[in-house]
């Protein structure tokens, strides 16, 4: 009996000895081949070295959410945006043709807008800029186009800087600036040939800020998947507008002036719709957006929907639905994910990317 | 022994009894049109007789997503629909007249559309829980003779039995909405088709 148990407990002794003898070296290598630490990738600032045409467009849920005059905002905007795109041309001539070609809003950037930018002004590349003001905090979306073909190169949307001394709203938009450009001028995929005319999203019961935020996170997320390009909204909008289209409601028509302006491509849009009860139940029609003076803390539970159309049949191709909830999202060992606006659009619309059909057998 | 049969047949009534609390859809799909026919469709406006201003758009956002997980059937951008409604100065889907109808399915290259119309839709107390209820009458309409060839209304709502005896979260607005647009959507591609299998592919998640 006791021989047994000495000839086990020797056993496991050996097989212990072998497994530290196994596992050391694997481990040692693991070690050796594991990368190091992560580190934030150091963004590339090349498109912002260049000469770079800066637009920026202010807006508030109402003037009272304001908190300096517009001029103001915009002196403090532009000197923001020049203070990060190293590159920007003067902004006399940029304003000029921004005049002469009538573009008052970051969605409405013509073709011919973008060839005189390119040729008077030396700027290959476009940076549009949107300052959304609520009360004490500031929003900024931003996109990066090609001025030579009206492509779009980065996209994103910052999470709400906010201020509560009165002045201190200065220092909000200089951190939301510098922040934004450099997540719009990082380095992403190369484009692929396969074309996608992604559509702003369109929001039912939720602000506009959400709306902006969405449009720029579903564009953000389609450009790090790679193997598209994309033209920018705004050039898309004008080329709708300009040919007498709703953008809002693309019907054959309009789908078949985009097909021959940019050629076959795949039409993505995408709605959200809020779940909020209490957002539902009311007038139909809302007599003052801005009334709450209060802002909106979390988003409510929504549905996202996006839908791949077909430009040349005009059918769907593919739809998918999501519903998020408003309660915190948590992921392994209870970590709670953060419920912020843009957190919860981002993540959203890339999971939607994923279940979406949008990869082809030739863009896979 | 006979106790235990006894016991046996009382928790099937009462299994059968419960399970029979939620009301089915009440279909009806017509049986001298050839489905199979129908291979281009329109979803048009769903119209709202709730008290909620957005039912009807969350029902029709569910209801395409839905459709759109069968195979075979070609949809109709929406975007094209609602111009088309727009353009031809059409109201209430259900209140078209046969030559809208054909109008429409020139205008569109359809050959049927869907309609549907939110009759009842949100919380609804039940002792004191609250549960979503939806009451939805879905409808498809052939546009070369303007007949109506499948109706389906559709009453759910998020009660559970099992729920109710454990608790746990209620069933969500969305939930309750996609349970009744899969309801009424089976009574016509799963039951009522011509093919009879389910071709459903589950593309609607949530998230």
């Amino acid at each position: 009996m006791k021989r047994a148990r000495r000839h086990r407990r020797t056993v496991r002794l050996a097989l212990a000895a072998w497994l530290a003898c196994a596992c050391l070296p694997a481990a040692a290598a693991a070690q050796d081949d594991a990368p190091p630490p992560r580190r934030e990738p150091i963004p590339s600032y090349v498109p912002l070295i260049e000469p770079v045409a800066p637009l920026l467009f202010l807006d508030a849920r109402t003037r009272q959410f304001l908190p300096a005059p517009v001029a103001e905002l915009r002196a403090a905007g532009e000197a923001a945006v020049a203070a990060s795109a190293m590159g920007a041309v003067d902004p006399g001539l940029l304003d000029e043709l921004q005049r002469r070609h009538r573009v008052r809003s970051g969605l409405d950037l013509g073709r011919d807008f973008l060839h005189d930018v390119l040729h008077e002004t030396g700027a290959r590349r476009v940076v549009v800029v949107d300052l959304l003001f609520d009360t004490g905090i500031v929003l900024a979306a931003g996109r990066l186009i090609d001025a030579a073909d009206g492509r779009l190169l980065g996209a994103g949307a910052m999470e709400p800087e906010a201020w509560t001394e009165p002045d201190a709203w200065r220092a909000a938009v200089d951190r939301v600036v510098a922040a934004l450009l450099l997540d719009v001028a990082r380095h992403r995929p190369e484009p692929g040939d396969d074309l996608l005319i992604a559509l702003p999203v369109h929001v039912r019961g939720l602000e506009r800020a959400d709306g902006v935020t969405a449009t720029h996170t579903l564009l953000q997320t389609l450009l790090d998947d790679g193997g598209f390009t994309l033209p920018d909204p705004g050039v898309v909008n004008h080329l709708l507008l300009e040919s007498g289209h709703d953008p809002r409601l693309v019907d054959a028509a309009g789908q078949q002036a985009l097909a021959a302006a940019l050629g076959p491509a795949r039409l993505l849009s995408a709605d959200i719709i809020s779940y909020d009860g209490a957002a539902g139940i009311g007038p139909a029609v809302d007599l003052d957006p801005g009334a709450s003076a209060a802002p909106r803390l979390a988003l409510p539970s929504f549905t996202y929907t996006v839908r791949l159309t077909d430009l040349s049949e005009g059918v769907i191709l593919d739809c998918v639905t999501l519903y998020q909830d408003d309660r915190p999202e948590e992921g392994w060992f209870g970590i709670v994910h953060s419920r912020s606006t843009r957190g919860v659009l981002h993540r959203t619309a890339q999971r939607l990317a994923a279940e979406l059909g949008i990869h082809t057998e030739a863009n896979p | 022994m006979r106790t235990t049969i006894t016991a046996t047949i009382a928790l099937s009534l009462l299994l059968a009894v419960l399970g029979g609390c939620g009301s089915g859809p009440v279909s009806y799909v017509s049986d001298e049109v050839d489905f199979g026919f129908i291979r281009t469709v329109a979803v048009a406006p769903f119209s709202n007789l709730s008290a909620d201003r957005f039912a009807a758009e969350r029902l029709e956002s569910v209801f395409l997503a839905e459709l759109l997980t069968y195979d075979g059937l070609r949809v109709v951008d929406t975007g094209e629909v609602r111009k088309a409604w727009n353009d031809l100065r059409l109201g209430d889907p259900d209140e078209l007249t046969p030559e809208q109808l054909k109008a429409v399915g020139e205008r569109l290259g359809v050959d049927a559309v869907f309609t549907g119309a939110v009759q009842e839709y949100g919380l609804e107390r039940l002792g004191g829980n609250g549960t979503y209820s939806v009451t939805v009458v879905f409808g498809m309409l052939e546009t070369v003779t303007g007949s109506r060839i499948w109706n389906a209304q559709v009453q759910t709502d998020g009660s559970s039995f099992w729920r109710s005896l454990f608790g746990g979260q209620p069933a969500s607005q969305y939930d309750v909405s996609r349970k009744a647009v899969r309801q009424g959507l089976d009574t016509l591609l799963s039951g009522g088709g011509d093919d009879g299998g389910d071709d459903r592919r589950d593309s609607s998640r949530r998230g």
